[in-house]
């Protein structure tokens, strides 16, 4: 992979000015196709291969300007799954760093760990050698830049920045770099949590910054929301009760007045004293408020959703099932019984704060994982601002990278994984909230297409948002380091760029430009991309839950005491909760009243009875051109745009009376 | 009515069939002559048709009353529990003859008036003219007499039932019919006879004296089996997806599974397949296609209209698809009758074979959202009605049969009624020149493109239903914003009035605007009782029943022709869509 070094390699000025700062092409070919679909369609075009991506360079009329991340078109490098090399003449061939090509491939197809499958090829025989050195570079570099990104920051690998490519050429898209891109809150600033916590109206809870240097819970944010009552003297004294120290802290409060709150599980060898206890209690019980732990014992595992993940992978492969078992092989992979117990189970806490007054504890051993999901599908159903673009994102954000969800050990981006570490969670999580918009398509802000590409941006190597453990990680701006390395915050603060283009010696001259988080979207996607990301806006939502709305069968919810002394996590929650379908299916049970067709108050009760849930097929079966027809419908935010646009027009017709001059004609849009 | 003998019973349970707690409603229940009426205690009226009853089953005795299970024919299954046994076994015993007919006049069509006046009863029987339809289609040209055959392809589908050829005989009259078939076909000397049958069901008919083509015997023929099961196969899997289907507190896993085994989703496959494989013929090789099973009125019923319908954007309209179905169904006497159960006769001749051309439609309109002018809900209401015995359309067995009971003076037509609610059946996707290529559909029938028809099949079971519709809503906001670019007209056109009074041509231009009525605000002429005004987005809906207008697709945007749509859409856009 020396050749990248090279800058005379380059070629033409413009595939060098489409590399991002601190990247380095390793090999090109241009003239190779890709191609689209089933059929014989194919675009012409450019395969690079650089230290961080695979990338392909449609060819583009010259003086157009395209952009430098094209999400369509690339691959990250940790991306890549499985490389088949085929000629006419041989088998095709995996290629791995181990095992190189011993033949011209014809074509090239990249199977990716976002379902993608790209396939390149290169038609005529001139383009030999360069389809043989491409084909190894890819390779090679897919497996350094596995290796590098392992072994801390400054490699260059996935972890370095890659630079401000939207600057300069893409004044005019950054200018509109977004509301929602504002909007969003990240969860690093006191700011961020004291804006929160007032939105939510919590009163009675406070932002502690007991955690602010990461030395009571390393793997914990900074910041915590604790009841207001509870001095951080007294907090100090439950950290060692709970596993990875992990707390219980306010997620969400109810407008009715319950909290979700989540916590890791309870440390087997702490013996707690009267005085923590009493701190605990008033944690749990801050509104004097009967408090349910529910744990995630009902859940699947973090080895179930990988291994369900696995198959589904498999399953969507071209060919990988037989026409007739397509079902039963579905069914074989169990990964949309994961997805259904997931919402049933949300679907429960969510009725529960909703329904009655008392809180709920998300409970789980680390508090990394499946209480991240949980907590905030939670929130998507209770919670209407989290259902807009920037609340979907600060809920991420909180819920997931503040909270300390491993995203590179989960994703199986490090290569020095063990297996066991793997498991798609976020994914998980993604699926879910994909079946909750097909079941409430107008209460999301944001589309189908919004979540593909925050589901695809999970493995790109672009953004600061996947590429760490824990908030404190993030901090240190190299992702990665194993938290053992002590040395790390002074050496990893800032690399030398010497170090950190040691490559190619491509520096960027003094600091290192911090990674954009992945909600930057106007770095990979265009406009028009982005267009299609948000759904009609949900702005106005009555204001939720002034009392109780559900009728529930009687006795099924008693508010219990936790049961602290005992040390046992209480009983599991399906017990006292009513049948989701009891409270989602609207009829009433109390008669009397006319009974309300839907909860209000922002409250979605999704059906998870089994012909309701659906494979995400828009996702899973990308690489299956044939599967992918008919599912390309505009969306419903073209007419609500135009719906808009009509409005105002009458507006200002009433408004105004009508003007002295009309205008010559109707301002109507095209239908 | 001689069969009824209790038509009031009160503290009647109407129970959530999927619930898992037993979850029930309590209210009133009504009989009539035509309908089972179940009153909940909050209004809310449940209409069942007794023309759409199935099976009507009374189960042991339990501490809270008897239970009385009633499933139907559009798949709705109710569950009441009756306290007291007597009341039970009235009801029971006057379902069974009320669901029964013995004879055709005794269906409610015959009785059924939607007061129409004879003028608009013939207009309306006159709507769909087969006769226009093969002159659309350009036949009889110089090839062809009157037959059926398809305009922009000088190939042709044909149809017939299976030759009476027997084993190794041959049948001689078939062979010159074939040959003056494919001379017809000035393009393609060869033509394809697809036997729409398994290959051994095909054989097995042989020992009867019927059978099929021995290539070597007809000139110029290719011959192919397609596979599709015959009506018995069908009816078991139909029942094996009810079984799965209706199970309570079903899993995922079991759910696939079931599905898998049911074999259903792969009967509406082959059946699409031999229509892909028919267009591909006719489009690609150009040849002329003869199609047939062993009748000729069922598989190839589907067969030939699925064909027709992916080479033809007409029958992709509403107006087209109710020829077409009037010609490949009605006409070439798929015996409706027969297969969906009108009168009380064999059970061995029912058969789901129409609603799966059905599903087969449905699956192509999930493929193509936007080359199709009619919606899931028109699909819907067409079976509804195919069941209802409401309507003549359906009635009898061939058309022979049709003109002796006089059914187009004695009953109505149902194409009328739905080109009324038309509003309701529009596809806001359709378009009908978005891709002039797709005049031809190229469906893919790899078995993960066909899904479960769970509005079909779960069109009664509102806990089954996703919470929000995106063509609800999709059709909701295309209106809202029709109505305003019609308030805006009518604004402009009122200012160049006032600033011109006196260019007359102005004044015309506004009167003109100003009157159109939105054809939205006439009632359905066949509502046959006031529906309560249901908001428009109120996806989980409150009242259901089997009158016409009634399935739960049926109400849709009446409301947004009132005033001031301005105010009444956004909050529409969120409050309503909340859950």
């Amino acid at each position: 992979m020396g050749r990248g070094g090279d800058p005379g390699r380059f070629g033409p000025p413009r595939t060098q000015r489409a590399v991002p700062a601190g990247e380095l092409v390793l090999e090109e070919a241009p003239g190779a196709r890709q191609r689209l679909g089933e059929g014989d369609g194919s675009v012409p075009g450019t395969l690079l291969c650089t230290n961080r991506r695979l990338a392909f360079l449609p060819a583009q009329p010259p003086g157009s300007r395209s952009r430098i991340l094209r999400s369509e078109h690339d691959v990250a490098l940790p991306c890549i799954r499985k490389l088949v090399a085929a000629s006419s003449f041989t088998k095709p061939k995996v290629l791995t760093a181990a095992s190189t090509l011993k033949f011209i491939p014809e074509e090239l197809a990249v199977f990716c760990r976002d379902f993608r499958l790209l396939r390149f090829y290169f038609h005529e025989h001139g383009l030999a050698p360069q389809a043989f050195r491409v084909a190894n570079a890819i390779a090679q570099a897919r497996e350094a830049a596995a290796w590098l990104g392992d072994s801390g920051g400054g490699h260059g690998g996935g972890s370095c920045s890659a630079g401000d490519p939207e600057e300069k050429e893409e004044e005019e898209e950054e200018e509109e770099e977004e509301d929602e891109g504002s909007a969003t809150l990240l969860f690093e600033s006191l700011r961020d949590w004291e804006e929160e916590l007032e939105r939510l109206g919590a009163a009675g809870w406070r932002v502690s910054a007991v955690n602010e240097r990461f030395d009571m819970a390393p793997s914990l944010p900074r910041y915590l929301w604790v009841p207001s009552g509870l001095l951080d003297h007294d907090l100090k004294r439950l950290f060692g009760h709970f596993e990875e120290r992990r707390v219980p802290r306010l997620c969400w409060h109810h407008p009715g007045g319950s909290d979700l709150l989540r916590a890791g599980g309870f440390h087997p060898a702490s013996e707690p004293g009267s005085e923590d206890v009493r701190c605990l209690e008033a944690v749990l019980l801050g509104g004097c408020r009967p408090c349910v732990v529910a744990d995630a014992t009902e859940l699947p595992t973090l080895a179930d959703i990988q291994l369900a993940h696995l198959k589904l992978r498999g399953l969507c492969l071209p060919g990988a099932v037989g026409e007739e078992r397509w079902l039963s092989a579905l069914e074989g992979t169990r990964w949309l019984e994961h997805v259904g117990t997931c919402l049933r189970k949300a679907g429960e806490v969510a009725s529960l704060l909703a329904g009655r007054s008392c809180s709920v504890l998300l409970q789980e051993p680390s508090d990394r994982d499946l209480n991240c999901l949980l907590a905030s599908l939670v929130q998507l159903l209770g919670d209407p601002h989290s259902r807009s673009l920037p609340g979907f994102q600060s809920l991420i954000q909180r819920e997931w990278v503040a909270a300390g969800h491993p995203f590179p050990h989960r994703l199986g981006l490090l290569r020095r994984n063990s297996p066991r570490e793997e498991a798609p969670v976020f994914l998980l999580f993604l699926d879910c909230t994909w079946q909750l918009v097909q079941q409430f398509p107008a209460a999301f802000g944001f589309t189908e297409w919004y979540l593909l590409a925050l589901h695809d941006s999970s493995f790109t190597p672009y953004s600061s948002t996947f590429l760490s453990t824990c908030q404190r990680q993030q901090g240190w701006g190299t992702p990665h380091r194993p938290r053992s390395q002590t040395y790390t915050p002074v050496n990893g603060w800032r690399d030398p760029p010497g170090v950190s283009g040691g490559l190619g010696g491509v520096g960027w001259g003094g600091a290192i430009p911090p990674l954009p988080p992945v909600w930057a979207w106007g770095l990979r996607y265009s406009r028009q991309q982005r267009a299609r990301f948000r759904n009609p806006p949900v702005d106005s939502f009555p204001d939720p839950g002034t009392g109780n709305v559900f009728i529930l069968t009687k006795g099924t919810l008693s508010p219990q005491p936790l049961p602290w002394r005992s040390g046992r996590p209480p009983p599991r929650l399906s017990r006292w909760t009513p049948s989701l379908e009891s409270l989602g299916g609207g009829s009433s049970l109390g008669g009397g009243t006319h009974p309300p067709p839907s909860p209000p108050g922002g409250l979605l009760l999704p059906c998870s009875a089994p012909p309701s849930l659906r494979l995400w097929r828009r996702c899973y079966l990308r690489g299956l051109p044939e599967a992918q027809r008919g599912r390309f419908a505009p969306s419903p935010a073209v007419l609500a745009e135009e719906l808009r646009v009509l409005q105002d027009q009458l507006r200002s017709w009433r408004a105004q009376g009508p003007p002295p001059d009309p205008p010559g004609r109707p301002q109507t849009p095209p239908r | 009515m001689e069969h009824i003998r209790t038509t009031k019973v009160e503290q009647v349970k109407l129970l959530d069939r999927f619930s898992t707690s037993n979850k029930s409603l309590t209210g009133t229940l009504y009989l009539t002559a035509t309908h089972l009426l179940f009153i909940d205690s909050s209004q809310r009226e449940t209409w069942i048709l007794h023309h759409h009853i199935a099976a009507v089953e009374k189960l042991p005795l339990t501490t809270s009353g008897c239970p009385l299970v009633i499933q139907c024919k559009n798949f709705r299954v109710v569950h009441f529990v009756v306290p007291r046994e007597r009341d039970c076994h009235d009801i029971y015993n006057s379902l069974l003859q009320l669901s029964r007919t013995a004879k055709y006049e005794e269906l409610y069509a015959f009785s059924y008036n939607p007061k129409q006046n004879e003028s608009e009863q013939v207009k309306g029987w006159q709507l769909i003219d087969l006769a226009e339809e093969y002159k659309r289609m350009g036949v009889p040209n110089d090839n062809w007499q009157l037959s059926d055959a398809n305009r922009d392809y000088k190939a042709a589908i044909c149809r017939c039932s299976q030759p009476l050829s027997g084993f190794s005989a041959r049948c001689l009259e078939d062979e010159h019919m074939l040959q003056a078939i494919s001379k017809a076909n000035p393009s393609n000397r060869y033509m394809y006879v697809m036997d729409t049958r398994p290959k051994l069901n095909a054989m097995a008919n042989r020992a009867a004296g019927k059978g099929y083509e021995n290539e070597d015997n007809y000139s110029n023929i290719r011959f192919q089996f397609v596979g599709i099961e015959n009506i018995h196969v069908m009816r078991s899997s139909l029942q094996k997806l009810l079984e799965v289907s209706g199970t309570k507190g079903l899993s995922v896993n079991d759910f696939l599974s079931g599905l898998e085994n049911s074999g259903w989703l792969r009967h509406i496959k082959a059946v699409l397949d031999a229509a892909v494989f028919l267009v591909k013929a006719i489009a690609v090789e150009s040849a002329s296609v003869l199609v047939h099973c062993s009748d000729g009125w069922d598989r190839t019923s589907q067969v030939c209209s699925l064909g027709a319908l992916l080479l033809d954007s007409y029958y992709r309209t509403i107006k087209g698809f109710m020829v077409l179905i009037e010609k490949d169904w009605i006409s070439f006497g798929h015996k409706f009758s027969d297969r969906c159960g009108h009168l009380d006769g064999d059970p061995k001749e029912i058969s789901p074979v129409f609603t799966q051309f059905l599903e087969s439609v449905w699956n192509l309109t999930e493929q193509f959202p936007r080359a199709f002018e009619y919606n899931e809900a028109f699909l819907l209401q067409i079976h509804e009605h195919v069941h209802s015995c409401q309507f003549g359309n359906f009635l009898g067995n061939c058309q022979k049969e049709r003109e002796e009971l006089k059914i187009k003076e004695k009953t109505y037509s149902l194409w009328p009624f739905l080109l009324d609610e038309q509003k309701k059946y529009q596809n806001p996707l359709y378009s009908p020149d978005f891709s002039p290529e797709l005049t031809l559909l190229e469906p893919s029938t790899v078995s993960f493109n066909f899904k479960f028809w769970r509005n079909m099949y779960h069109q009664f079971d509102r806990s089954m239903h996703p919470r929000q519709s995106v063509l609800n809503l999709i059709m909701d906001m295309s209106e809202q914003n029709k109505q305003l670019e019609e308030d805006i007209k009518k604004l402009e056109a009122k200012i160049k009035q006032r600033n011109g009074q006196s260019a007359a041509v102005l004044v015309k231009e506004h009167q003109q605007s100003v009157h159109p009525t939105p054809t939205a605000l006439k009632t359905p002429p066949c509502f046959k009782k006031e529906q309560p005004l249901i908001p428009v987005n109120d996806v989980v809906r409150t009242i259901e029943g089997s009158n016409t207008a009634d399935n739960r697709y049926s109400e849709f945007v009446e409301e947004f022709s009132k005033a001031e749509p301005a105010v009444v859409s956004l909050e529409y856009g969120v409050a309503r869509m909340t859950c």
